[in-house]
């Protein structure tokens, strides 16, 4: 039984269809690249997976079972962080623990600082969002999600909102969560970091699966020619960028 | 001339403690009714936020003054027979109401999406989300606001002198009435008004102030 | 009461024209002592309170005005605290960089604050001052309590005549509501 499986997913806003049948299917470990012009449906994928946005037709599953938001099969960490900024950064992984999970204060908060130390931000646990840089902010988004222990774990552009220095320690904390086995989807533009990081890259492009496969494939000469002609947009602004 | 200046300001101590009571109860009243309202008006089904929505538009409309009048001279036709006292409590408590919920409705709305799609995400009830992340994220937002409508509700209670509240406005001006000196009372009405509506702004901002260090803290 | 509804309509206009008249000024010297001190006495005492001012006070000091002028002029001058302060709050939205543009190209502070600062504060605060020009409206009913003869006024003579208290004033009611309804619906319809 695959963690996550994803049949015939169709959404569409009034008269737009933004996915148009994607099919998907996630072995326990995977970790799954997702990339794509903007507008292709990325993060839509992410959200309708999360049960964020309604479906219009088609059935995700995790490990078998339909999921809703909340049920604690799939977690998410999303672009713009979304820290609750009036509670400390333990305050905000343990809210969860306390309410949803039922865990004393006590227990609730001792899993906190294990899920921040595993983010490497064990010594600022007291400290309020507005008090942490974004690199930092994301980093205890993670952790609030990895203390629910999700099955899947979406990452919608994790670093899309953080300063190019910041973005380092994000990609690291995710990397290493991929080594140690977790599943999953990770929607992010650092193409660099999702060919080291994916098992396998998803390419999307108007709502569809255009081609799958291991980044060796995806990022060579072999892959679709839409494929091709994205990265080399892509790598051609990187470098006039460095120019 | 003197003795018109103490007249007046012994109508102050007597009037000064009414006008304090029915202001404080009404911000009080008004606070809460205005939260309930403000809160259905974001959470509720159309069917029930939208005449709320027409109602709070007619409130906000239409002078004091004239509501006023409509509870406490148009009231005992349909049954409602207040005292002076209870309809101007009554009608401030309203007046005020329709536009605190203006206020939290405007802070609910200010709450990032986001941080509401997480908290749906890790499994948060909807009254959890209410309770433990809209309420003290609008906090700080609202307060300033709110504190700035609870000190217009302090000037809106001369209104009631019109309706025979034995407030502030009401007695000194009988002191007027009585004396003729309608320059002197009214000169002291308008010191005590002004000292009064500026210490309450002072004490209004201290506490925002007081509050927001605890918070960022 | 109809023509009482017109006096009710032009006795706020007049005032809000004296009021945005005097706010610019006022706005612009927000800092000095004496627009401190106007703005804190206009917004800290009741308006009916001013009224009576300008009615027992004024005569007192030998400044004997025609009933509808002190009560018009009262106000404006009240208006004019709350315009200051949210002009105020428009000014400081007006971009540095479009102030020192205009320096540069030689416009007086004059043309400055007429052609530049006000046309983008008040396209900013366009819904504060919407909302200003309403609660004057409401405002002005308090004028009926020194006589003069306005939609209030003629409710309460109506309501006294008839005995009928409740339709009399659920009426006038009515037509103030009407009246800001128009108004604000007229400011959001117009494009911005």
């Amino acid at each position: 039984m695959s963690a996550l499986s994803v049949r015939g997913l169709h959404r569409s806003v009034g008269a737009t269809q933004i996915l148009r049948g994607i099919d998907l299917d996630v072995t326990a470990g995977e970790a799954i690249g997702i990339i794509g012009p903007s507008g292709s449906g990325k993060s839509s994928l992410l959200r309708c997976i999360a049960g964020l946005d309604p479906i219009a037709a088609g059935s995700v599953a995790v490990e078998g079972r339909a999921t809703r938001p909340g049920d604690g099969a799939v977690g998410m960490v999303f672009q713009q962080f979304n820290l609750w900024p009036h509670l400390t950064a333990r305050q905000n992984v343990a809210l969860a623990l306390r309410l949803v999970r039922k865990l004393p204060v006590r227990e609730a908060d001792a899993r906190a600082e294990a899920a921040l130390a595993q983010v490497g931000l064990a010594a600022l646990a007291a400290r309020k969002p507005a008090a942490l840089s974004g690199g930092q902010q994301q980093r205890v988004a993670i952790a609030r999600t990895l203390a629910m222990e999700p099955r899947v774990l979406l990452f919608d552009e994790p670093t899309a909102a953080l300063d190019p220095e910041l973005t380092t320690e994000v990609l690291d904390v995710i990397r290493a969560l991929a080594a140690g086995g977790t599943t999953m989807l990770v929607v992010s533009h650092e193409m660099g970091f999702v060919a080291g990081l994916a098992t396998r890259v998803v390419f999307l492009d108007h709502g569809q699966v255009v081609q799958s496969g291991p980044p060796a494939e995806i990022f060579s000469q072999r892959a679709e020619p839409r494929i091709q002609a994205f990265l080399q947009t892509y790598l051609s602004r990187v470098a006039w960028v460095q120019a | 001339m003197m003795q018109a200046f103490i007249d007046s300001l012994w109508a102050t101590a007597r009037g000064l403690p009414v006008t304090l009571a029915i202001w404080l109860a009404a911000v009080v009243a008004g606070m809460a009714l205005g939260f309930l309202v403000g809160a259905l008006r974001f959470f509720a089904p159309r069917l029930v936020s939208w005449p709320l929505a027409a109602l709070v538009e007619t409130v906000r409309g239409v002078p004091f003054l004239v509501q006023c009048f409509l509870l406490y001279f148009g009231g005992p036709f349909v049954g409602i027979d207040l005292s002076p006292v209870m309809a101007g409590f009554v009608a401030l408590s309203v007046y005020g109401a329709a536009y605190f919920s203006e206020v939290f409705r405007a802070g609910f709305n200010a709450v990032p999406p986001g941080q509401l799609e997480a908290a749906r995400l890790l499994g948060l009830s909807r009254p959890a989300t209410v309770w433990r992340i809209m309420l003290p994220v609008m906090a700080l937002g609202v307060l300033p606001a709110l504190a700035n409508l609870a000190v217009i509700l302090i000037k809106e209670t001369a209104v009631l002198s019109i309706i025979t509240v034995p407030e502030l406005t009401f007695r000194v001006q009988g002191v007027g009435t009585s004396t003729f000196a309608f320059a002197e009372t009214t000169l002291v009405l308008a010191l005590v008004y002004w000292g009064l509506v500026e210490a309450t702004a002072m004490l209004a901002r201290a506490t925002e102030r007081r509050i927001e260090r605890a918070l960022a803290a | 009461m109809m023509a009482a509804t017109w006096a009710t309509i032009w006795i706020s206009a007049a005032g809000i024209a004296i009021g945005f008249a005097l706010g610019v000024p006022l706005a612009v010297a927000a800092q000095r002592w004496w627009a401190r001190l106007y703005i804190s006495f206009f917004r800290g005492v009741p308006l009916l309170v001013q009224l009576l001012l300008a009615y027992y006070a004024l005569p007192f000091l030998g400044i004997d005005l025609p009933g509808i002028v002190a009560a018009v002029g009262t106000l404006g001058l009240c208006c004019a605290a709350y315009m200051a302060e949210i002009l105020r709050g428009g000014f400081a939205l007006v971009p540095r960089g479009g102030l020192e543009a205009a320096r540069l190209l030689g416009l007086t502070p004059t043309q400055t604050l007429l052609r530049i600062r006000l046309p983008i504060a008040a396209q900013a605060m366009r819904p504060a001052l919407v909302n200003e020009a309403i609660l004057i409206i409401k405002a002005s009913s308090l004028i009926s309590v020194v006589g003069i003869l306005e939609l209030t006024r003629s409710a309460q003579a109506l309501a006294s005549s008839t005995f009928e208290p409740l339709p009399a004033y659920a009426l006038c009611g009515a037509i103030y509501l009407i009246i800001n309804l128009s108004l604000s619906f007229a400011a959001r319809a117009r494009p911005a």
